[in-house]
């Protein structure tokens, strides 16, 4: 991942703006691209635009990424026929209801943001905590999707097998202690806890934390706009009990 | 008892467009971009075994559990990861000759492991798969093995009776149960909770270790020049059967008149509470 994290801030900070710029780590990789990845973080990397922009970043992108001996290119049909199913129906939906009754096994994401300089930190720790502090893991991985010329995103993906909890139960033994680990260590290193998807109510505890000394600036904000605090209770301001 | 599943792991056809479906002059398509999973008539067959060895192990019975499939196919993953769901063995027979077709040499791949390698009193296979579906396979290889055979299987219990299995199946939309003493081959047919179980990466770790048992044809007395000519089934087309949505497009004068068109012709009827 360290490497990855390097070729996509060369890329983005050199000036280039490739239209997909992903790079999903061992254990993402395997949940999307278990015929090619074989153990390994998968990148993907692609240019579109006027021909002469998107020649540019294509050819800079492979001299990046010849630097790095450790890359193995991939056949782009690999990449289009992921790209092709990407999106799910409602037919996926329905299916992936009955499989998670079936196998009592659920997922969910945390998606935080932070500088180049502490990306991969974040990424590590967070991944070595999951996996050793919470139980009954069956996958912990994830995938940066956003990079900008200060840092990029890591969209944490983490399933669980259900067991010997009830269903009110399980949002307490699981998905809030996976949330606390990955939120406290992105906060701890310096990123944001959060990136397009918003605080929402699960992270709203540590939205002083988030935004420390601002943070009377967006309680201002807020107010203005909905002085009887009445939109959307309980995100991004908590409710004050 | 020991307990053998056989499963084949195959490509992810939906992952298919309709543009990738061309036909090679050896009466291939190309799948390899396709992520690869475990044919689902097999899946169940091998959840089953899971959920009958949980019975078993709350019974103080011993179940030995095999799982076997035939070819490479990336499938290195997916066989790990029976360990880690404590199958006690994981067997991959190499071979990279084309037997979607040869039931005869599959049945006989099966049949020369048991023979050869590890005795089995319960053989379980998928009813059928998504490439190379011949519905031949269990009952080539029970008549091999000169036992019976059961077909769409959709439950496998321990019996009260000793050393027996209660197995439920559902031929011509009746149910049956039977009791039957093994040897027997099993073939699983629409299981109504089909998924394969996940695990943890606790598991994944401690098994991961463990080495696939890998056996070449030659282990299993099988000579490479004979796989085409005990072939009785032979290839002679390869075709794609289009399941093309029905389209009309909507060409009237304005956009106000496109609109009126689709609502009154396809979404009216839809909106009625």
């Amino acid at each position: 991942m360290k490497t990855g994290f390097e070729i996509l801030r060369e890329v983005i900070v050199n000036g280039y703006k490739p239209s997909v710029a992903r790079l999903y780590d061992p254990e993402d990789a395997e949940y999307h691209f278990s015929h090619f990845a074989d153990g390994k973080c998968v990148l993907i990397l692609m240019a579109e635009g006027p021909k002469p922009i998107a020649d540019a970043t294509g050819k800079a992108i492979e001299e990046v990424v010849a630097k790095y001996n450790e890359c193995e290119r991939i056949d782009s049909q690999l990449i289009k026929a992921w790209f092709e199913n990407l999106n799910w129906d409602i037919s996926d939906v329905a299916e992936e209801r009955v499989e998670i009754k079936e196998t009592q096994n659920i997922g969910f994401t945390t998606e935080v943001s932070a500088n180049w300089d502490s990306i991969y930190d974040i990424y590590e720790v967070c991944y070595r905590r999951v996996r050793n502090e919470i139980p009954d893991i069956t996958m912990m991985g994830g995938h940066s999707s956003h990079s900008y010329s200060n840092g990029t995103n890591m969209y944490f993906m983490y399933y669980y097998n259900i067991v010997d909890c009830k269903p009110e139960e399980e949002i307490t033994k699981y998905h809030n202690p996976i949330n606390k680990i990955i939120v406290e260590e992105t906060l701890k290193h310096g990123g944001s806890m959060v990136h397009h998807h918003g605080v929402g109510k699960h992270r709203i505890h540590w939205i002083k934390e988030e935004y420390e000394s601002s943070y009377y600036i967006l309680e201002t904000l807020k107010n203005a706009f909905d002085p009887n605090g009445i939109m959307n209770a309980g995100t991004i301001i908590p409710i004050k009990k | 008892m020991d307990i053998l599943v056989c499963f084949k792991i195959v490509p992810d056809l939906d992952m298919l467009s309709g543009g990738d479906w061309i036909i090679y002059n050896n009466f291939q398509v190309n799948t390899s971009f396709a992520r690869k999973t475990i044919n689902p008539y097999d899946e169940s067959a091998l959840e089953l075994v899971l959920k009958l060895n949980e019975d078993a192990i709350e019974n103080n019975l011993d179940l030995k559990l095999t799982a076997l499939t035939i070819g490479e196919n990336g499938s290195k993953r997916i066989l790990k990861n029976l360990y880690a769901l404590k199958y006690d063995h994981v067997v991959m027979v190499k071979c990279d000759f084309d037997i979607r077709f040869n039931s005869m040499v599959v049945s006989r791949m099966i049949y020369q492991y048991i023979n050869n390698i590890r005795k089995q009193q319960v053989i379980i296979l998928g009813n059928q798969s998504n490439e190379g579906d011949n519905a031949k396979t269990p009952l080539l290889l029970a008549e091999r093995l000169g036992v019976p055979c059961v077909n769409s299987v959709i439950n496998i219990k321990l019996s009260e009776q000793d050393g027996c299995l209660d197995i439920t199946s559902i031929i011509d939309n009746l149910m049956i149960e039977q009791t039957i003493k093994p040897p027997v081959v099993l073939v699983i047919g629409n299981v109504p909770n089909s998924y394969i179980r996940v695990p943890t990466l606790k598991d994944k770790m401690r098994y991961s270790k463990k080495e696939i048992e890998v056996y070449t044809l030659k282990d299993l007395n099988i000579k490479e020049n004979k796989i085409e000519e005990k072939n009785d089934c032979q290839l002679i087309n390869l075709f794609y059967e289009k399941n093309e949505k029905s389209c009309r497009f909507i060409q009237e004068q304005n956009p106000s008149e496109n609109a009126n068109v689709l609502y009154e012709a396809y979404l009216k009827e839809r909106l009625k509470i």
